[in-house]
């Protein structure tokens, strides 16, 4: 299993952060990827990652645990930093080595683009570490539902997402005990010819491709048993409702958000 | 080959929250040849302990011989090796199934491990033989079979490839009781007759005692004890005490003593000695 990657992981907790109501959550998220592409100099970056850090530390998830899941995505960042840093060409000449001229715009695009990637990347994985699948697709489907005047299928695309989510873990689970069961039997998939390795995957792709259908059989059966017919008549066990946490975040959030407009030039 | 733990210690995903330590400080010996039950209640860490017979899972701290072979630490080739000699058995093998006939699926181990094709073709019918499936199946499709003969599709599969030691998982599980009791007595006919060494995890306390040399009782990622079947009779309120099944016959022998008031000097439980305790605890009943 890929143990590296954390995105998409719930870690329970009782932390302000994890019961925030999963609309506000989606709310802030969205506004915040705004504020990150109006941010236009130094303190308006800072005051963003104080935003981020402080998300982080309210949320009493270990840094540590964080920092691990966004190793894959370092490479990108440092890639993205590199690129503008040799190649653009705007501003005047910071510094000259070896015939390679460093650009004063390339230090700046390099480092702003880097940051903003980076900030996003923790709250997205902040918000998913924070917030269970089920809360996440309840308050898309809360938020989607103007939608439904045009004809939108909101309650359906809900549910298909939900669907999707719940299953992620059970796939990975089957397919970590597929892949064993075959390990036992000899398989090898990390040596040989690119061709071999590829026709090595088939002896797991069949066998989870029939476990999944399966699945989906016996849920749409277990659905139909338990009188599962649509959006209609249907109502929530969890119903959202704005909590005082929520309002001491709104009130904190319009703080922060005024503060970060009069900061920026 | 013999098996030695010693001092394994396992941790699924250390250093995160979700860090979770399966196995501790386990000290073990399997000797080549015997007979050996693995029972613990879920989440003892039997299918952790199983995964390391077959080098699937390495130990984070500890070392673990197998055979010839020392882990954690041994290379790509002496890892094959393990699993062609280790034959694993997991607990639903019918998932494992793929090709598109019987034939090939029982040809995938031992095409796996570069035996000669043509020498194992010979040998196919005599393995379906063993586990009980007639050779018209050969040329069927395996998602064709029942549940039942897709397990001994995957046994055979696994005997094929020739291994000195069985661990299975729960093989009868959801097999019907004539099934689980034949399926049983092919393990048994094999470690007999072939002298392999066999280590079965399983649930029934019963079939642990009638066909292991020696039960291995885990809890909670620990050995709580090693017994032959014979002490196990001792040991009833430990094994409540973790939540397993007291084996049937021993709860027998419990109610003959203390609802009967037969007195019971036996060292084993088998049919033998509780139908002489019961022949004395009548006759001497008749003559008092």
């Amino acid at each position: 299993m890929n143990q590296s990657l954390i995105i998409g992981q719930y870690v329970p907790g009782e932390s302000v952060v994890h019961k925030i109501d999963p609309r506000l959550k989606l709310i802030i998220i969205f506004i915040f990827v705004i504020a990150v592409f109006m941010a236009n100099n130094v303190w308006s970056y800072v005051s963003l990652y104080f935003f981020v850090f402080a998300s982080v530390g309210l949320s009493r998830i270990p840094v540590s645990y964080i920092y691990k899941g966004l190793k894959p995505v370092w490479w990108i960042i440092i890639i993205t930093f590199m690129f503008h840093f040799f190649f653009n060409s705007g501003g005047s000449v910071l510094v000259s080595f070896l015939g390679i001229n460093v650009y004063e715009q390339g230090v700046y695009q390099g480092a702003s683009i880097a940051t903003r990637f980076f900030l996003l990347i923790v709250l997205a994985t902040l918000l998913t570490l924070s917030t269970t699948p089920i809360a996440v697709t309840d308050a898309v489907e809360a938020l989607l539902k103007p939608l439904k005047k045009v004809r939108f299928p909101v309650h359906e695309i809900a549910l298909m997402m939900s669907i999707s989510l719940r299953f992620i873990p059970t796939f990975m689970q089957e397919m970590d005990k597929i892949s064993k069961a075959q390990a036992a039997r000899g398989l090898d998939y990390t040596k040989g010819k690119l061709k071999d390795r590829f026709k090595a995957l088939l002896p797991l792709l069949i066998p989870l491709l029939i476990s999944s259908f399966k699945r989906a059989e016996d849920l749409a059966l277990a659905m139909e048993a338990r009188g599962y017919q649509g959006e209609e008549g249907r109502t929530k066990l969890r119903q959202l409702s704005f909590s005082k946490i929520d309002y001491i975040v709104i009130i904190s959030l319009v703080a922060f958000l005024v503060s970060f407009y009069m900061i920026r030039v | 080959m013999d098996i030695i733990f010693e001092n394994v210690n396992y941790t699924y995903q250390p250093n995160t929250p979700f860090s979770h330590q399966a196995l501790k400080d386990i000290s073990l010996e399997i000797k080549s040849g015997s007979f050996i039950a693995v029972v613990g209640h879920t989440g003892s860490g039997k299918s952790t302990l199983l995964q390391h017979l077959n080098a699937l899972l390495q130990p984070t701290s500890g070392r673990l011989v197998l055979g010839n072979v020392e882990l954690p630490g041994a290379h790509h080739e002496q890892i094959k090796s393990i699993r062609q000699r280790v034959g694993l058995l997991f607990q639903h093998p019918e998932h494992q199934l793929f090709e598109e006939t019987v034939k090939k699926e029982l040809l995938f181990g031992p095409k796996n491990f570069s035996f000669d094709l043509n020498q194992v073709e010979t040998e196919l019918n005599e393995s379906l033989q063993e586990v009980g499936l007639e050779e018209s199946v050969l040329n069927r499709s395996p998602f064709e079979l029942s549940g039942g003969q897709m397990k001994r599709v995957a046994l055979a599969s696994m005997l094929l490839a020739k291994p000195q030691v069985l661990v299975l998982d729960e093989p009868t599980a959801g097999l019907d009781p004539l099934g689980q009791t034949k399926m049983m007595q092919l393990f048994q006919s094999l470690h007999e007759n072939k002298q392999h060494t066999v280590v079965l995890v399983t649930h029934n306390m019963g079939d642990a005692m009638r066909y292991a040399e020696k039960v291995i009782v885990l809890n909670q990622g620990t050995v709580e004890c090693v017994k032959s079947p014979g002490e196990l009779i001792y040991e009833r309120d430990r094994l409540k005490a973790i939540g397993l099944d007291v084996p049937e016959p021993v709860e027998f022998v419990e109610y003959m003593k203390t609802r009967l008031g037969v007195l019971w000097e036996e060292d084993e439980i088998n049919e033998q000695t509780i139908s002489r305790t019961l022949v004395k605890h009548l006759k001497g009943g008749a003559t008092s």
